[in-house]
């Protein structure tokens, strides 16, 4: 499953978790277990998608907008090839 | 309910001659496993670390049924694989210390997650019961778990619980009473592992076999192997002689997929095992999600319904932000510098001039927007929080496909809305040099929440109740010309490799007042201290450059200056107050508000709003904001160009092609505007 859902990712490009469940026959959560398992194999990297290091000094760090509370977001590595 | 799996084995119970009992507490973490130790212990424990490690070691005694008990509170951990000290001691414990039984703690809430580590520990060759915690989160939640068929799927016995509320727990220790006493019969149920692998681990078997320490089953060492276990291949790499080693480690090599294969049969086991065992109604909050994203995702009514949420923000903004900007305006920023016109007309002129024209017409213009801005952010406030901006992000993202930019590009471009600098920082997240260079020279082009306030200020002066219109088309021609630029640059400099993303969609949900309110106020609070300190100073500087030399605004040094400009300006039906401050706004973007109150002065009968639309047509109105939006990034964003390219001469190609653009889309639509009439 692992497998597949790496390839999926790969031919897709820009996934949806709720999708890529679809896709495979299987929960969402489930889907999203195994991005955490390819994410500590080091297949993926998750992207922070809020301010990080570099924002610090910004006086809009703690407000910028694109946080998206109980959203994230994976990214392949050049691990995956 | 039926649930298959070809492979069983029968766990024997090993009959202890210690007068204790030995269970260990497993589970991954967060899954309430401490607290069913604090529960069952109470101040009966120890802690400690675990032999030569920094990792905390609990032990603890309790008695039940007139037998007494040692408990050991394994560390949390994912697997059994050694990614780390804890996975490592786990393992080790139960491998070597082999204690009477195995409490596997595991979420009904979130089965999925633990199961996993649950699919390890039944290979092992110890007794296992598992405990179903946290069933309350799990029914608050909608999700249904058959503690009988999950006990069936698993071959093990599962007994329901609340840790936290103590409910359970005497079940749990009546069911490990019961194994002790052999009348239960374990047959777990074990993942699959492919067939083709299979036989590699048989072979690996057969040749690490005679080395193997004793205290690991030679098949599941022969796993770890496989699945490039970092513990188990150093120490079979030290046991194995080398010649025997070579031979395994070239299997290891020819069967590299074997890793994500073994863990996909644990997958598998643990979808099976889900769905026989776990209802999970797609009921409310998720099934409106589901049902709303069929056309909030979609690739083309997405995008339909994107443009008009812009749409109805700027609508929103205009209708409700302009009426109050034009009342600070002219009822408080022109009374404000009347009232200290009267304190300082015994004054220097250059003092009543640099008070009333300089700080009040410059930084009062300015703060004019504030209840604009806080509109404006409100709303994107409020999208965020119901969870609408994923889905934004996401459309946007097929759409710039489709235009040919790269996929990780959006992030950043998507941070561009609140500021360029952090857009251009967030670039660090694309490896490729040329994309990410790519991403950086259109980054200024996403309107930040400076240009879009000017917009704000400016349309409705121009434009009046078609304001709204004309700042969404100005929106979506930014985005346009964003694309457009994209595509040609991205022919010139890289060849549309594409990245792979998984985004994970927030349910919708009602937002809430405080936390829009924290990040309206936050942003207040931000604009306002700009206004302060940038804005102050600019505008102390812009009055003196049009005070002197001679104390008139038409001879002054910045009309010298604007001279110099005006032919430019001039194909875009901008004379030189105009495109003067154009210029300022490299400084900050709201200079050019501020710039322009200096030079029209705070007005004591009317606005600066006022003034412009008498003094202004709605075609160099038109072309000024055009090339507001377009105009060469602000200072900030350009040293963190500088910093981010470490290259000079892309920095300054990019301040030269947004002049070039804006410009060019100045001259285009102020010309098309007047042809057609304006």
């Amino acid at each position: 499953m692992l497998a597949q859902l790496l390839n999926e990712i790969r031919t897709i490009g820009t996934a949806r978790t709720d999708l890529l469940a679809r896709r495979m026959g299987t929960s969402e959560e489930l889907v999203k277990v195994m991005l955490d398992d390819l994410k500590r194999r080091g297949l993926l990297t998750e992207v922070n998608t809020g301010c990080g290091d570099s924002c610090q000094g910004c006086q809009l760090a703690n407000s910028c907008l694109p946080k998206r509370k109980g959203s994230r977001i994976w990214q392949l590595t050049s691990k995956h090839r | 309910m039926t649930f298959h799996t070809p492979t069983q084995q029968k766990i024997e119970i090993r009959m202890t001659d210690s007068a204790t009992r030995t269970i260990a507490l497993a589970g991954q973490p967060n899954m309430g496993k401490s607290t069913l130790f604090n529960l069952l212990t109470g101040l009966n424990q120890h802690v400690g670390n675990w032999p030569g490690k920094t990792v905390e070691q609990r032990q603890g005694s309790f008695q039940f049924a007139g037998h007494a008990y040692q408990l050991v509170d394994l560390p949390g951990t994912y697997s059994l694989t050694a990614n780390s000290p804890e996975e490592v001691i786990a393992r080790e414990y139960i491998l070597r210390e082999k204690p009477d039984l195995v409490v596997a703690v595991v979420s009904a809430a979130n089965l999925e997650r633990s199961l996993y580590l649950v699919s390890e520990l039944i290979c092992l060759p110890v007794p296992m019961v598992v405990a179903l915690n946290m069933i309350d989160v799990a029914e608050q939640e909608g999700v249904q778990v058959d503690a009988a068929v999950l006990q069936a799927a698993l071959g093990v016995p599962v007994v329901p619980m609340v840790a936290t509320k103590a409910n359970g727990v005497k079940d749990l220790l009546n069911e490990v009473e019961l194994v002790f006493q052999g009348k239960r019969i374990l047959m777990p149920r074990l993942p699959e592992v492919h067939d083709e692998h299979r036989l590699v681990i048989d072979q690996v078997s057969d040749l690490i076999r005679p080395s193997v320490p004793a205290i690991y089953p030679v098949e599941w060492a022969a796993t770890k192997l496989l699945e490039g276990d970092v513990e188990m291949t150093a120490q079979m790499k030290s046991l194995l002689l080398p010649a025997r080693w070579t031979d395994v480690h070239a299997i290891l090599m020819q069967h590299e997929d074997a890793m994500l294969s073994i863990a996909s049969g644990r997958y598998a086991w643990v979808e099976r095992v889900i769905r026989a065992a776990v209802r999970r109604p797609r009921l409310g909050q998720v099934s409106l999600t589901d049902r709303l994203d069929r056309w909030a995702t979609h690739p083309v009514i997405g995008l339909l319904i994107l443009a008009g949420i812009l749409g109805l923000v700027f609508w929103l903004t205009f209708t409700m932000g302009s009426p109050l900007q034009e009342w600070l305006d002219t009822a408080v920023v022109a009374p404000v510098a009347g009232l200290a016109s009267g304190w300082l007309s015994a004054a220097p002129a250059w003092l009543h001039g640099l008070v009333v024209d300089g700080i009040i017409g410059g930084v009062g213009s300015v703060l004019t927007f504030l209840p604009v801005m806080v509109i404006f952010f409100a709303s994107f406030g409020l999208l965020e929080d119901v969870g609408y901006m994923a889905r934004a992000a996401y459309v946007m993202d097929n759409f710039m496909h489709l235009m040919g930019l790269h996929g990780k590009s959006f992030l950043p471009l998507f941070l561009g809305f609140g500021c360029n600098v952090p857009a251009i920082t967030g670039t660090r997240v694309i490896d490729a040099p040329a994309a990410r260079l790519l991403t950086i020279l259109v980054a200024p082009l996403v309107p930040c929440a400076a240009r879009l306030g000017v917009l704000a200020f400016l349309a409705p002066a121009f434009f009046g109740r078609a304001a709204a219109l004309v700042s969404w088309g100005l929106i979506l021609l930014s985005l346009v010309v964003l694309v457009l630029s994209g595509i040609v640059l991205n022919r010139l400099l890289f060849k549309g490799e594409r990245t792979a993303f998984v985004m994970e969609m927030p349910l919708y949900h009602l937002p809430n007042p405080r936390t829009i309110g924290l990040l309206v106020w936050q942003r207040a609070v931000s604009f306002i201290k700009k206004a302060g300190t940038v804005i102050l100073v600019m505008s102390a500087a812009i009055w003196a450059l049009s005070y002197f030399p001679g104390g008139n605004l038409e001879t002054s040094f910045l009309a010298k200056l604007g001279s110099l400009l005006a032919p430019v300006g001039g194909w875009m039906g901008m004379d030189w107050r105009l495109t003067v401050a154009l210029l300022t706004s490299f400084l900050a973007k709201e200079n050019s508000v501020a710039t322009l109150g200096v030079m029209f002065g705070s007005g004591e009968s009317s606005g600066l709003a006022q003034t412009l639309a008498a003094t202004y047509s709605p075609a160099a109105g038109l072309a000024f904001l055009v090339v507001s939006l377009l105009f060469i990034p602000c200072a900030a964003t350009v040293a963190v160009i500088r910093q981010e390219t470490g290259s000079w001469r892309w920095t300054l190609f990019n301040i030269a092609f947004m002049l070039v653009l804006s410009v060019g889309a100045g001259v285009a639509v102020y010309q098309l505007a007047v042809a057609v009439g304006g």
